[in-house]
Parts: structure tokens; sequence; C-alpha cells
């Protein structure tokens, strides 16, 4: 798959636009054809590997920052800054990595949807920043609501382009009572 | 006087957890089962949860088939136990924000939501930091964060700081700072309403996971039993024995009424049940006219 246009207002498509092809979340093991046996798309996987961790915790900060704005007073949305500030530098160090990682036939639908997850994440901390400086509630609720959307878009993105046995998963689940039993399971070697 | 019944719900289970993950200094002895639970708090005012298990919908399922997780029950199955319906319930106390407890909030849509500040907080920083130091940001699922901004916009999230009294008529929330998370909270009943309660329950998240977290062996310190804390803390051992204490002292040191969800034994000392779906109610008390759920 080649990277989809952007629609016409310059946004990003939902996750679940058609346009995209990607699987739902209980299919997120087919969004990549052949397996890892592939030598290309094992390297493919193992490069992506670290810039999948970045987006997802890029998510969870600029998911965190939003919400402790959210929830520090009834009209208060300015930021932590410095938690901001860092997500942001990380997610373009990781948008850069990303444009410059090869990746073989079998992964190109994988490698664009990363891509398009950190290009929305990239457009929902722009809207972010710009959260304090808006006047009125009115303009401050829709972008916010816009915020949220585009978190959401890359939440959907972040399911369906994990790989698990390649140690692509949003959760570390190596540990402790959340483990699930991993290391008996014998599922924890490829997750630690 | 007893204004709420209490029930610990058994919804999934893993049938070998590692017991020196249960038990901090447990090495290589073995494996326990590790149940999964929430906690029903009813009166005839309210229906609230501590905890509320994760979604098995999305990831959550691809996860829990990978690591062994067993028998998972929707809410909706584990609380018709009750005539009860995740619709029901107007309050939820989350104890931390891992997965199993903080990830499925999306079934419980007319819940207020309570967590402590200081467990967002210190996770959104915890992501901030390089890979080396990526031990601290385990079991914590980025969706769970994102729900519970969906939660702040349409204002059902309240985020406590510190200690909280009455957030219900007779239950209290603390904060048990970086001890098993950085912001684990527990939840105090004070079953008879009075201030200096005379029928207090404590439930406490995972900063107990089992009994012997309460009454472990001493000898090793030539003492009949000790608090020996869990097995994880991404704080430190010592608060979670400080906030052992505090929770113990809250109960007049009745280790029964320190009410650990991880706990398999909870049958050995309440009244419990197994249910069609093959999971546990254990029946921690009644409130005055309810009828027992078990017998």
């Amino acid at each position: 798959m080649t990277s989809a246009p952007a629609p016409g207002n310059g946004g990003i498509h939902d996750a679940q636009c058609g346009i995209w092809d990607i699987p739902d979340a209980s299919q997120v093991d087919v969004i990549l054809d052949g397996g890892y046996r592939d030598e290309a798309v094992a390297s493919y996987l193992a490069h992506a590997s670290p810039l999948y961790n970045v987006l997802s915790r890029v998510l969870a900060q600029l998911s965190g920052v939003l919400l402790l704005a959210m929830t520090r007073g009834h009209r208060d949305l300015s930021l932590d800054h410095a938690i901001y500030t860092t997500a942001v530098e990380q997610l373009a160090e990781a948008r850069d990595r990303l444009r410059a990682l090869k990746s073989p036939p079998a992964a190109v639908r994988h490698h664009a949807a990363l891509q398009e997850l950190a290009a929305c994440l990239a457009d929902a901390a722009k809207t972010m920043d710009s959260l304090s400086a808006l006047v009125g509630q009115h303009a401050r609720d829709d972008a916010r609501h816009d915020i949220i959307r585009k978190l959401h878009v890359a939440q959907r993105l972040l399911i369906a382009t994990a790989e698990p046995d390649a140690n692509i998963t949003p959760v570390d689940f190596s540990h402790a009572c959340c483990t699930c039993g991993a290391s008996h399971a014998g599922g924890a070697a490829k997750n630690t | 006087m007893a204004d709420y019944s209490i029930h610990v719900l058994e919804y999934s289970f893993v049938p070998n957890y590692h017991k020196s993950g249960v038990l901090y200094g447990a090495h290589n002895q073995g494996y326990v089962k590790l149940p999964y639970c929430y906690v029903l708090i009813r009166s005839e005012d309210h229906v609230a949860l501590v905890d509320v298990g994760y979604n098995d919908k999305d990831y959550g399922k691809h996860l829990g088939d990978k690591f062994g997780v067993e028998n998972w029950r929707s809410p909706k199955v584990v609380l018709a136990e009750f005539g009860l319906t995740p619709e029901d319930v107007d309050t939820v106390f989350i104890t931390h924000a891992h997965f199993d407890h903080f990830g499925n909030v999306e079934d419980f849509p007319n819940a207020t939501f309570y967590i402590q500040r200081d467990e967002i907080e210190k996770w959104v920083w915890a992501m901030s930091l390089p890979d080396r130091l990526r031990w601290m940001m385990i079991a914590v699922d980025p969706g769970d964060i994102l729900r519970g901004v969906n939660l702040a916009a349409e204002g059902r999230l309240r985020v406590v700081e510190g200690s909280q009294e009455n957030v219900l008529p007779g239950i209290d929330l603390h904060l048990a700072r970086d001890s098993h998370t950085f912001g684990s909270m527990w939840v105090t009943v004070r079953n008879d309403g009075k201030s200096d309660s005379e029928d207090t329950w404590v439930l406490a998240g995972d900063l107990v996971y089992q009994f012997a977290n309460l009454k472990n062996d001493g000898s090793v310190v030539g003492v009949d039993t000790m608090y020996t804390p869990v097995g994880l803390a991404v704080g430190s051992q010592m608060n979670l024995l400080l906030a052992t204490e505090e929770m113990m002292k809250q109960v007049g040191y009745d280790d029964t009424r320190v009410i650990p969800i991880h706990e398999e034994g909870l049958a050995d000392t309440f009244p419990c049940r197994i249910t069609g779906e093959n999971l546990r109610i254990s029946e921690i008390c009644l409130a005055d006219g309810a009828k027992s759920a078990v017998s």
C-alpha cells in the first residue's frame, strides 16, 4: 500500500477509513504479508520496533498531558510544557527515522500506517500547543475535541500495527501481577 | 448498623503465576493461582466498584490469549449475578493504572471515576524517560490513559490529591505514594458511618496481593509473623510496608479486614460461591437488610 493522500481538508484519514485498508484489531497479525521468517521483513521489524515504542509512549504522554490539563481547573488548559516538549522532540526524531526506514514490499502497508500514526500524533501535538492561546470556551472545546479525535485515530493505528511476536506491542506485560503469567505461558521471552 | 454490602468479584484468573511476584523474596517457590477481581460496594443509594478489570474487546483479548489469562468474563456477566448491569454503577475507585485494574472504563458509561493525581502525573513523566528506564513504564496501556481523557472530557473523572474523606458517605480514599505504583490508592469503608468507626474495611488494591503480605512467616527475623511486601514496587518496599501499617491501623490490626483481591484464599475467610461461569464471589460483609449473594 502506498501512503494515502490526505483528505481534502488537510486532516488525517480516520483509522477506520477504507482508504487504509488496515485490518481491525482482531486481525492485527495480517497487516504484514508473509511472516517473520522473511529476512527482509524481520530486519524491517527490528528497526521499526523502537520507533513503534516511541510512538506508543508519545501517545501516552500527549494523552496524559491533556488529561492533566483538563483536570487541573475548569477552564485552565495550559500544558505541562516540560513533558509536552519532550514528547514533541521524541516524536520529531521518530518521524525522521521512520521516513528513512526502508521497508520491503511485504511491509509497505505497515510502514505507511506507522508514518500515518506519527503524522496523526504530530497533528494532535500541534493543536494542543495552540490550546492556551485560544479565546473563548467554544473554540477551546472544539480544539479539545479535535485533539481527542486525533489521539483516538492514533490509538487505532497503534493497535493495527502491533506485532507482539516481534516485540512490537503497546504494553509491556512482562512483569508482576499484570504479566498475565507471561513467563509461565512462554510469551515473556519475546517481550523482555 | 452496616451501610454497605461488599463483595469481591472474580472476572478472570491466571492459573500459574510465579509466587515471587506475589510475595517479595519468595524465589523458587513455584506458582500460585492469581484471581483477577474487582470489588462491588453497594448501598441503598450507590453502586460502586473498586477497579474495573481490563478490556477484552480489542488488544486486551489478543494479549490475554497470548499470555494465559483464562475465563475472562465481562462486567455485564459478572454483575448479572447481583441483578446489576454496568450501567447501574455510579462510582468507580481506580486503585492504580495497571491494565487489569483500569483497562475497562468504557463498560461503565454512567460512572464517575476517582484516581490519584500522582498516579497519572508520574506515569506520564515516566513515559518521557529514555528506554533504559523503561522498567518504570510497565503494564500501563497508552490506550487506558486516552480513555481517561475521554472520562475527563465527559466530566466523569475526579483526580484526587492525597487522602479524601467521605467521597461517598463513609468511604475514604488514601494515597500510598511511590509504593506498588507511583500513586496507588486504597479505599476505606467505615461501614457504620462513624468517623471513629468500629466496622472498617480496607480494600487494598495491589498494595496487598494476598493475606501472606499481611501475615508472613517472620522466623527469619525471630518473630512469629511480619508484613512482607508484594513482589513489585515501582516505588519502594518500605513505602509498601508503611502503607500496610496504615491500613492495618485503620482496621484495628484485624488482618481479615484488609481485603486483597488477588487472593484465592478469600474462600477460607469469607462465605463464597462459584458462579455458573466458574468464577468466585466472596462476600465480605452485608448491609443491614441485604440478602446474601452466596448462600
